[in-house]
């Protein structure tokens, strides 16, 4: 009989101490209330294969933040940004998300790529918190009102793209590339198919690889030799396999025309420098690395000036405008006198924030665009450009 | 009416396992503590998504648990019932009946949980089918490809979002009390399983399989079983995911299965609690972990984790280290610290699981000159088997003479036990065994010798099941029993043992009778008796426990039933697996070289043995020998094979003196 | 038709490089009796060595000479630390210790090198055109190397000694530790060969497609397994034929636009098909389990 209530005891002791280890005072209250500066939280992939993308949206909204700071901030108040890691997993959005929240976190960027903003998007509606993601291009990321990008939705650029292909390509036959099992992918994909319509003249010769085939493209390559402008939504290192694999078979006159992920693609190609590559490179987007002039070259001074080139990329640069045209909104409503405290509860931040972005004549000049403004959705309006990494080689 | 409720109590109280029950208050006093913290409003919605993981986490360790630990197969594919019973449940949750869940949340997540959890049990008995064909390697191998493949179809399906996936509903803030709650549930279901009569089927199985087909268990049944059950936890478990966070396919791939096979093999795949903890402590330090390690060395958790799977796979079944093991277990360390009774730790019934080692106590060695279990490894070498299979076939005619001399002498008109007529078997065209013709009487001990890889075992297997002949048949009690199966040609009552000894090594030697009574119509008692523990559960394990020990009185082997069977000496081993195959009930026993092995005294207690198994059990008994005292000394008559054939039939003296037989086996003059 | 025959070719190619995977696999399951899961991700131990030699002198034989004996290193190591104390032990602890080793060396190839891809590129052996026909000629020559290796490997355990007792063994190991067979050295020997195979089925796999990372060993090593279980395990023209086949189908499946995304479906599918029909594959042979 000792025995067994000794064993009660046990372990009832072990469950209370266990459970201190998880004590925590709180509740529904507004945890931003001891804050001293403006909290901006973020979640994106530091470790795992995007987190160069991770990286850059981290370097890029601190380098905004620091220069916000060094200005004096909004009215002397400064401001901070965290950025907790989900390796590009959903699964791990909601504990970063709620541990951002508990530590104060009053504004978002979100987060870098789409599936994990989705869970994010869930988590910030029922707090009603803002959030404005550089890079998250899934059509269903913004809708809920408080989510926001600073990118080109997927259909954003799917039609893009379409727009620049009816005005630019005179080839009957158009070959496409792109991952299935890739929302980013396969999203722009489908949009760019129903952006061309029915009736556009073009024939398609489509193909597509996922994580398990993303070794070998010899069969897709074959399929796509004929083509000579093929459309490659995908990112930086598959395409770069793509062309190494396909130099000597797909015709050297062609194009390969890819969209945001294109980006950085040149240090993708470690060994073999990108001119050994016969086509030429280009893709459509909103940042361009290799600026001479204007916002776009300050950025990547400073940037480079601080952090290297090796995350010098699109998505450090529009996480900047990011930061800055959530600072530039507040301080719009500041001057509109409305009352913005270091302590402000997320939930009034956003009320304000949601109202001052939907404002008629509220436009944001950045690094990524000029003249930029927010529909009622949340998805951005501004002018995509064609960038050309490299030109088609010569004839050797 | 009350003095059944009053036994019904009392038996409850005399076969509690106090230390069962820990358990199950640990995980209680959590969930107290913490639904009293949310209730009051002082549970942080980061400690929240942690207890919400952590109890889902533990309830696919458990569900996994069951198939690796109990069952012993090897499952890669599990979180693809996890996967199932998330986008099943979380669709029908969410978008068939959105409305019930906006206003009866925790009904509908009920539901949708018992919905998921059928539908991944459905797809666990797909995945057991094959499992009842392969083994280890290649069933591992099915489930890892069952797994991807269902993860692929979900990634394609616009039903369900595709490669993005669907949001689901998780407004519910109380998920992670339900947590508790399915894994308290799990874990009665899981445990009563395993401590019951079913369990001990199911062990059996996974000690040795062969063995337990021939005790007329049903295999197919049990894995069936195994997998469904498990498989609908893990679909449980899926639905409870999908409550916390949005589902996509890409969170359910083989590296998963991995991590939820990483918590069962540092919990100790045979422990319940062990498997809950570990659980919880992996998940919660990877959650810490994820904050802390940036950039490459996120990877070293993964480095750490590996390193420790192997160190502890390595440090339980490396055979190398069983003196290792012995002096450096948890049973043994924790006896030094507490000093409880140590001398002979016994195994208590029943027996409760420890975290981490397979548990080895300090039972008595028998001083007796015993010889360890592998000695009969000589037995039934290759090269002989491989000699029966390509065997030349002596000559017919001069064998069918003798058989017909045998036959006429035997009494046509006397009831035969067992009767064959031409029964053979052919392996790809190479006769092993042909043309026999056996009549054995009711009563009688009946010997069956011959050299080496004449093809005596070979009849044993065909006489069971474990092969099916090719031609003839063969009659028990006038009952065809050609081409039947294992299990049922054991519940007609046939029953054996092995010339390698197979016993259930891991099991007390009670429990080995107790397996063996397992088919036996009286001790029927179907798996929710057992789960729920009802009053016929209780009723049938006392008396089976009563036979076990009546069985165990016979062999001399009661005092000590509570030891591991794996500790016995090879003798009492041997008596052992005979006691366990007359508790099937048995018309017919066969035994296989049953004095391999042992010195005179132990085979002069054998013949002593087996006469009074036949007086006292009323059984009939063929025995494959090479012991010529104990042919000569025991049998009644005799069959001498030879090349696959018989050679000669008859009574003992006349047999061991046909010159044919002598050239053959016994040594010319 | 031409694009027929030249996902056919591509087929080959693929083939030739799972064929060469698919050996070493099916030797050491044949010898030692255990899934060795970790034997894809010696690929991927040699395509990092590769890459490191090959960026220090910018050699790509360099790279290719010092990956052989640092993979055939790597599997003896891993023999005799995971896989010796566990011989007699049940399956299931052999197979979940594999499975242990496996993460191991993803894991230490992620801490070390990053999760991210690395390029090798080792230079192009050139497209040879019949007609509008194109194949590259590495595709000839992996094919040569895989059949030559395979007639190697056939001649050598079947004329020398060394390979006639590693046929003992495969076929009884008691017996033929009876028979004075060093049984510890056959086994070692075998992972030895085994881990060469798969260095040189990573050489040509990074011709192919010239990234290397960390999991880079995970699926074909699957698919490697596949292969050898349709041609039949222990067969080593079954591990060949059964390479093939698959490198073939996996083509066929990527140049159907239906069929792109589930691939590897049906490359699993056809493996569950097989084994429930039959289990002993194309050209293997049916064993009895002894009782």
């Amino acid at each position: 009989m000792k025995k067994k209530w000794t064993m009660f005891a046990c372990a009832a002791m072990a469950a209370v101490m266990g459970s201190a280890l998880f004590v925590s005072c709180g509740g529904n209250r507004n945890y931003a209330e001891n804050n001293e500066k403006f909290y901006i939280g973020a979640s994106g992939p530091l470790t795992g294969g995007a987190a160069v993308y991770g990286k850059a949206v981290q370097n890029g909204a601190q380098l905004a933040v620091e220069e916000i700071n060094a200005a004096g901030g909004l009215d002397g108040k400064q401001f901070e940004f965290v950025m907790m890691d989900d390796g590009n997993d959903d699964t791990r959005v909601n504990s970063n998300y709620a541990s951002l929240y508990e530590k104060g976190m009053q504004v978002s960027l979100g987060c870098v790529t789409t599936k994990p903003c989705l869970a994010f998007k869930q988590l910030a509606e029922e707090d009603n918190l803002f959030f404005l993601t550089p890079s998250a291009t899934g059509d269903d990321v913004v809708g809920g009102g408080n989510a926001y990008q600073m990118c080109f939705s997927d259909s954003g650029q799917g039609t893009a793209a379409a727009e620049y292909v009816k005005e630019n390509v005179t080839e009957s036959t158009i070959g496409i590339f792109y991952k299935s099992d890739d929302p980013y992918s396969n999203g722009i994909y489908q949009n760019f198919i129903s952006a061309l319509g029915e009736n556009s003249g073009f024939t398609f010769v489509e193909t597509n690889f996922t994580d398990d085939t993303n070794a070998d493209f010899s069969s897709q390559i074959n399929r796509l030799k004929d083509c000579k402008f093929i459309f490659m939504p995908i990112y930086t290192e598959p395409a770069s396999l793509f062309m190494m694999q396909a130099n000597g078979i797909i015709s050297d006159d062609a194009i390969y025309f890819g969209c945001d992920g294109f980006d950085g693609i040149e240090s993708a190609f470690t060994t073999t420098p990108i001119s050994e590559i016969p086509q030429e490179i280009s893709y459509l987007s909103h940042f361009d690395a290799t600026a001479e002039s204007g916002a776009a070259k300050e950025f990547i001074d400073s940037y480079t000036e601080k952090y290297g080139k090796d995350t010098l990329n699109q998505f450090g640069a529009a996480a900047y405008d990011c930061v800055y045209a959530i600072y530039e909104a507040m301080a719009n409503a500041v001057s509109d006198e409305k009352e913005i405290p270091v302590n402000i509860s997320p939930s009034d931040l956003c009320d304000i924030l949601k109202e001052t972005f939907q404002k008629e004549d509220f436009t944001f000049d950045g690094v990524t665009g000029t003249g930029i403004y927010w529909s009622e959705d949340g998805t951005v309006n501004k002018n995509p450009v064609k960038y050309i990494v490299k030109e088609k080689n010569s004839a050797a | 009416m009350e003095n059944a409720a009053k036994t019904y109590f009392k038996n409850i109280k005399k076969n509690f396992e106090w230390k069962g029950c820990i358990n199950y208050v640990v995980v209680v006093a959590f969930a107290i503590f913490f639904s009293v913290l949310h209730s009051t409003g002082n549970l942080e919605r980061s400690t929240r998504f942690l207890l919400e993981k952590i109890t889902y986490s533990a309830v696919l360790a458990v569900s996994l648990c069951l198939v690796v630990g109990f069952l012993g197969e090897l499952s890669l594919g599990h979180a693809a019932f996890m996967c199932l019973g998330a986008y099943i449940g979380g669709y029908m949750e969410t978008y068939v009946y959105a409305s019930f869940t906006d206003a009866v949340p925790l009904v509908s997540i009920i539901v949708s949980m018992l919905i998921g959890g059928l539908v991944a049990a459905f797809f666990g008995l797909i995945i057991g089918l094959p499992a009842l064909r392969l083994k280890g390697d290649y069933l591992a191998i099915v489930t890892l490809a069952f797994g991807e493949i269902v993860r692929t179809v979900f990634q394609n399906l616009e039903i369900f979002g595709a490669e993005l996936g669907m949001d689901t509903y998780t407004k519910y803030k109380e998920t992670f009390i339900l947590g508790f709650v399915v894994l308290l549930i799990t874990m009665f279901v899981v445990q009563n399983l395993v401590r019951s009569k079913q369990g001990r089927a199911i062990m059996a199985i996974r000690d040795n399989e062969i063995a337990a087909r021939s005790m007329g268990i049903n295999v197919t049944y049990y894995k069936l079983m195994v997998f469904m059950l498990s498989a609908f936890f893990a679909g449980i478990a899926g639905v409870l995911f999908s409550n916390t966070t949005r589902v996509s396919s890409g969170t359910f791939g083989y590296s998963y299965s991995i991590d939820i096979l990483v918590m069962v093999v540092l919990g100790g795949m045979r422990s319940v609690s062990g498997v809950i903890i570990s659980a919880a402590l992996i998940t919660c330090i990877n959650t810490e972990l994820a904050t802390v390690l940036t950039g490459n060395l996120a990877a070293l958790q993964n480095v750490i984790y590996s390193l420790i799977l192997v160190g502890i796979v390595i440090f339980n079944h490396a055979p190398g280290l069983k003196d290792f093991r012995k002096k450096y277990n948890f049973r043994t360390l924790a006896t030094k610290i507490f000093k409880k009774k140590s001398s002979a730790a016994t195994v208590s019934e029943p027996v409760s699981e420890t975290v981490g080692t397979s548990s080895v106590s300090s039972a008595e060695i028998s001083a007796e000159s015993s010889l360890p279990a592998s000695a009969d490894s000589v037995a039934e070498s290759p090269a002989s088997s491989v000699v029966s299979r390509e065997s030349v076939v002596s000559d017919p005619s001069v064998a069918s003479t003798r058989q017909a001399d045998a036959v006429s002498t035997a009494e046509a008109e006397e009831e035969y036990v067992l009767k064959t007529e031409n029964l053979g078997i052919s392996f790809g065209g190479l006769s092993a065994v042909k043309g026999i013709d056996l009549q054995i009487k009711k009563g009688e001990l009946y010997g069956l010798i011959g050299p080496n890889g004449a093809g005596k075992t070979t009849v044993f297997n065909l006489l069971t099941g474990v092969y099916k002949p090719t031609t003839g048949d063969f009659y028990l009690n006038g009952k065809k029993l050609t081409g039947k199966s294992q299990m049922m040609i054991n519940r007609a009552g046939i029953a054996r043992t092995f010339q390698n000894i197979r016993i259930f090594e891991d099991m007390s030697i009670i429990r080995n009778v107790m397996v063996g009574l397992e088919n036996r119509p009286e001790y029927k008692c179907s798996l929710a008796n057992s789960i729920f523990r009802t009053p016929r559960y209780y009723k049938t394990v006392m008396a089976m426990r009563e036979k076990a020990k009546e069985l165990l009185r016979v062999f001399g082997l009661e005092e000590i039933r509570n030891q591991l069977a794996g500790n016995l000496p090879y003798g009492k081993q041997r008596k052992l697996e005979i006691a366990r195959a007359l508790a099937t009930s048995p018309s017919l026993l066969l035994l296989d070289e049953p004095a391999a092995g042992m010195n005179p005294n132990e085979t002069q207690e054998l013949m002593d043995t087996i006469r009074l198994v036949r007086d006292k059990f009323d059984v009939t008994i063929l025995l494959i020998e090479h012991d010529m005292r104990l042919v000569s000394g025991i049998c009644d008559r005799l069959t001498v094979l030879n090349f696959g054939t018989v050679l000669a039939q008859g009574e003992v003296k006349e047999v061991l003196n046909d010159p044919e037989v002598v050239r053959a086996y016994l040594g010319g003059e | 038709m031409l694009d027929f025959i030249t996902t056919f070719i591509n087929g080959l190619n693929l083939g030739g490089i799972y064929a060469l995977i698919a050996l070493g696999y099916t030797m050491v399951y044949g010898i030692a009796k255990m899934l060795n899961f970790a034997h894809g991700d010696i690929i991927m131990v040699g395509g990092y060595t590769i890459m490191v030699f090959f960026s220090m002198t910018g050699l790509p034989v360099v790279g290719v000479l010092c990956a052989i004996p640092l993979c055939v290193v790597v599997g003896i190591v891993i023999e005799k630390v995971a896989y010796k104390p566990l011989r007699g032990a049940s399956p299931l602890a052999v197979l979940i210790t594999a499975i242990g080793v496996s993460y191991l060396l993803q894991s230490l190839a992620q801490m070390i090198f990053g999760p991210g891809q690395q390029m090798v590129e080792l230079g192009d052996m050139g497209t040879i055109s019949l007609g509008s026909l194109k194949i590259k000629v590495e595709t000839i020559v992996t094919l040569l190397a895989a059949t030559l290796i395979m007639v190697c490997l056939t001649l050598f355990v079947h004329k020398t000694k060394a390979g006639k007792a590693m046929l003992a063994v495969a076929e009884d190991r008691d017996a033929a530790r009876l028979m004075g067979i060093n049984v510890n050295a056959i086994i070692t020997l075998t992972f030895a060969i085994g881990s060469a195979l798969a260095a040189v089925a990573g050489v040509f796999y990074i011709l192919g497609s010239p990234a290397v990372y960390p999991t880079l060993g995970a699926l074909p090593g699957i698919r490697a397994f596949t292969a050898a279980v349709i041609g039949g395990i222990g067969s080593i023209p079954g591990a060949m034929v059964g390479g093939l086949l698959l490198g073939i189908i996996e083509c066929i499946c990527g140049a159907v636009p239906a069929l792109s995304q589930y691939t590897i479906a049906v490359e699993f599918a056809l493996l569950i098909v097989i084994l429930l029909v039959k289990p002993s594959g194309i050209l293997g042979k049916k064993k009895r389990e002894k009782v």
